[in-house]
């Protein structure tokens, strides 16, 4: 079963870090991926740019409507995911309780919808 | 032992079982009664089996995996013919079970204290947790669990499920968790030991209301661990 672990973190505060402090962060990340990738857990995952490079895309009437970001009012910001494979929701929160950011920010556990191929 | 005693004494655990092998609670709850109706027709005739729970529990997985079969038929899903190959396999090993309980106490033990772990997760919201032990688990009645909540019978039944619909589709394990994640699951046990309490107390449906059995809690020094079982000591 796949599930999607959504990292949200307080964007201000990720900015505030020093260069040390970021490398660091970055060094436990890499160590993160690499322990649950020989374990076949791992299934993708990427950082994502900061929200001021977002857009939001919507159509509506057939209508484009392009705007700026998601409009940041919540505390925290999505910065990254991580796709996984886990037995049951229980492994799944044991890798997302891993995740450096949950120490600081959120990680919500989405399982993936799986479809029948006709 | 007449068949009423054991619906009294052993519901509450063959449903807990039939949960974790049929790994759904809807249809855990629609056989298990058909289970029963085929004991009323074939004990009085042939003899009450040597392991009554385990035959129930047997011929209701074998009843489930026939529901299961017939409708897959209709919509012909590959995922559900999967399932019920699962089961099947699976349903070979309870028979031998079943051959073994003859000899054993318990086959099943512990899956009425999983399952209150299953239902207790914390990934479910806390009032869903403590409805949905308190129906499955200690056979209160929907509307005696809403009573308890004092909350409208619908807004109860929703609050139910969507907590099934989570346990199915976020795959939330039927397992007793281990000792470092018992305490997140406290609270919710904890409150359902005390309205289970209340209800065995103050009935509040007179006769028909399930005495809840023995609930127990053991503190071994040392282990902050909880035990919740409704055999008797």
């Amino acid at each position: 079963m796949q599930y999607l672990l959504l990292i949200y973190e307080k964007e201000a505060d990720w900015n505030k870090m020093s260069k040390a402090e970021m490398d660091a962060i970055y060094k436990e990340y890499g160590e993160f991926t690499g322990s649950i990738t020989p374990s076949g857990n791992y299934k993708g995952g990427h950082q994502l740019q900061p929200i001021s490079t977002a857009t939001t895309v919507r159509v509506r009437d057939k209508k484009r409507l392009v705007t700026d970001g998601p409009f940041a009012e919540t505390k925290e910001q999505l910065g990254g995911f991580y796709m996984i494979e886990a037995k049951d929701l229980d492994e799944a929160i044991a890798i997302a309780a891993r995740i450096p950011s949950a120490r600081t920010g959120s990680i919500e556990v989405r399982p993936i919808v799986v479809r029948n191929k006709a | 032992m007449d068949i009423e005693h054991i619906f009294r004494e052993e519901s509450g655990r063959i449903l807990a079982t039939l949960i974790r092998l049929l790994g759904s609670f809807d249809l855990a709850e629609e056989v298990m009664p058909e289970a029963f109706t085929t004991a009323l027709e074939q004990w009085p005739t042939q003899g009450t089996p040597a392991n009554p729970r385990a035959w129930l529990v047997s011929t209701a997985q074998h009843k489930g995996v026939d529901l299961l079969r017939r409708r897959a038929r209709f919509d012909s899903k590959r995922e559900e013919l999967q399932r019920i190959a699962d089961l099947e396999r699976q349903l070979a090993g309870t028979d031998e079970e079943m051959e073994r309980g003859r000899t054993e106490d318990d086959p099943f033990g512990d899956d009425q204290l999983r399952l209150i772990f299953t239902c207790c997760h914390p990934a479910l919201a806390l009032e869903a947790q403590v409805a949905l032990t308190l129906r499955t688990l200690c056979g209160l009645t929907t509307d005696e669990v809403a009573r308890s909540f004092l909350v409208p019978l619908p807004t109860l039944a929703q609050r139910l499920v969507r907590a099934k619909q989570k346990i199915r589709d976020a795959r939330i394990p039927y397992h007793i968790p281990p000792e470092q994640q018992l305490e997140e699951r406290l609270e919710a046990v904890m409150l359902v030991v005390y309205l289970v309490f209340n209800e065995g107390y103050s009935a509040n449906s007179g006769d028909t209301a399930n005495p809840p059995g023995t609930v127990r809690r053991s503190h071994p020094p040392g282990a902050d661990s909880l035990s919740v079982t409704s055999r008797s000591t």
